[in-house]
């Protein structure tokens, strides 16, 4: 199942954890120097390698739907933007998916739910050996697979979870975390919302360095950072809880409450609340919500994929934000 | 590595400058890179290659053609990307101290190609028997010499089969 259709290890925390391996084809210049052929080339011949994928042509589907492919992190911005030809590739249970022309000739990814990294790591090793088998990689020994951009030389690898983390950015705490992560070769970033500044407090942290050191100390090295955090934020959760129990219960119910009346909601105003909703329920305060829905919540009521679930693409703003509320109240209600 | 100059952010922008004959470098965010205006609209890279020493104004006579995508030296690098694999053997002397600074090292250890994780193993193999052979003829062990060079054959032939 897709990250966001069910619940993983240390879920209150963690939403997915995901690996990336950039690689490219020996004798092709990198994806934006490519000529029409040569992408197809490329195309075909990853297209043989992986043949029980889905492929996805994205020169052949809407806008709306490579943006709702962007909201699940199934694909980057960069690449549902491209002009050149360029394919999806996606097993049946979107775990895993390729892009091929991107900006390096492949990117590789596994995204799990919760804190799963050896899990994605394992996953996408599988289909770098499958590919690896039936294509010649650019490689070299010195600086290891050669990428369009040198801050992926060495393993190409970019291993990143995706946590909730409201208690610490609150406290303040992890402005502290953020200078020692720089240290250990480990970026932290909003997940939504402009520049640094984290809406619904998700983050993602990743590693920086992609040279000297192997795949396997990358991932256990951002492993126990998480772990890490992963117990800070839930220390502090409680220390907040208990400090001032009735007013957290208020502030988190209400939220809950406009969630499930309100007409109109924008993403913005989403993103808000649904951070409460996720704090309430983990902390169980709000008991009424499965968990398990969280995930999927997130993601459904992101613009594009709202408005195609609902095969209703050509509405306004205000339609939007009706479809929204609607849309969270059916999530939220019992059946 | 942090910023020099606010000692907060993640340096991405590296600069030397020279005034006067006095050499000094800068490891900037781009925050304060912006601030001191080395990045007026180009990028990291392109600023890294006004680097003196490393390539002038269009000044070098001998000019590097990549044989891949046929880049030269002052276009094979735009917005800090590299045009095609080729150009990292290519200009591999100008990519040096970049990627060094970018990742705190030029040397590759982890995942590799399966073709080229055979041949670099076999090729350990054969050295690590060269040497055993060699020592086996210095302490005169002709019967235990004899079978190392069979193994190095077997070894040797195994790889024009495959
Ligand atoms: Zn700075
Ligand atoms: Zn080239």
């Amino acid at each position: 199942m897709a990250w966001f259709d069910n619940t993983g290890k240390e879920n209150d925390v963690v939403l997915s954890s995901r690996v990336r391996l950039a690689r490219n084809i020996k004798d092709y210049p990198f994806a934006p120097m490519l000529d029409e052929t040569g992408a197809r080339e490329i195309i075909e011949k990853t297209k043989h390698a992986l043949d029980d994928y889905t492929v996805i042509d994205m020169t052949e589907i809407s806008p709306i739907e490579r943006q709702s492919y962007v909201e699940k992190h199934i694909i980057s911005p960069a690449f549902a933007a491209s002009g050149t030809p360029h394919v999806l590739l996606l097993n049946e249970d979107r775990t895993n998916a390729v892009m091929v022309c991107e900006e390096d000739h492949l990117r590789i990814q596994s995204i799990h739910s919760g804190l799963a990294l050896k899990e994605a790591f394992a996953s996408a090793c599988e289909i770098d050996d499958r590919i690896d088998s039936s294509v010649s990689y650019a490689y070299s020994d010195k600086i290891g697979y050669l990428t369009h951009c040198p801050t992926n030389l060495g393993t190409g690898m970019r291993a990143s979870v995706m946590m909730f983390l409201p208690a610490l950015t609150q406290t303040r705490m992890l402005n502290n975390y953020a200078s020692q992560l720089e240290k250990l070769g480990l970026t932290l970033r909003g997940m939504y919302g402009e520049g640094s500044q984290a809406s619904a407090y998700i983050y993602q942290i990743s590693n920086s360095i992609t040279m000297g050191i192997t795949e396997e100390e990358t991932i256990s090295k951002l492993e126990s950072v998480v772990n890490q955090l992963i117990a800070s934020e839930r220390k502090t959760r409680e220390k907040l809880s208990l400090n001032d129990h009735d007013r957290l219960c208020d502030k988190l119910m209400r939220s809950s409450g406009i969630l499930r009346s309100a007409y109109m909601i924008s993403s913005k105003e989403f993103l808000k609340l649904f951070a409460d909703l996720k704090l309430g329920v983990h902390l169980g305060i709000i008991p009424d919500v499965d968990e398990s829905i969280l995930g999927e919540l997130l993601v459904g009521a992101m613009p594009a994929t709202l408005m195609l679930e609902a095969e209703c693409t050509d509405i306004d703003d205000t339609e939007r934000d009706k479809l929204r509320a609607s849309y969270i109240k059916g999530k939220l209600s019992p059946v | 590595m942090l910023c020099t100059e606010c000692k907060k952010n993640t340096a991405t922008v590296f600069y030397q400058q020279n005034i006067n004959g006095k050499t000094t470098e800068l490891c900037l965010c781009q925050e304060c890179a912006e601030s001191h205006g080395f990045l007026t609209g180009s990028s990291l890279f392109n600023e890294l290659f006004k680097m003196p020493g490393i390539s002038g104004a269009g000044v070098k006579s001998s000019r590097k053609i990549c044989s891949l995508c046929g880049s030269d030296e002052n276009n094979f690098i735009k917005d800090g990307k590299v045009s095609c694999p080729v150009c990292y053997e290519s200009f591999a002397d100008e990519l040096y101290s970049p990627i060094k600074r970018i990742h705190g090292n030029v040397s590759h250890i982890g995942r590799a190609p399966a073709k080229l994780k055979k041949q670099n193993d076999k090729k350990l193999k054969l050295d690590e028997l060269k040497k055993q052979l060699n020592d086996a003829v210095q302490k005169e062990e002709y019967e235990n010499a004899a079978i190392i060079r069979d193994k190095i054959r077997d070894l040797e032939n195994n790889a024009e089969e495959n």
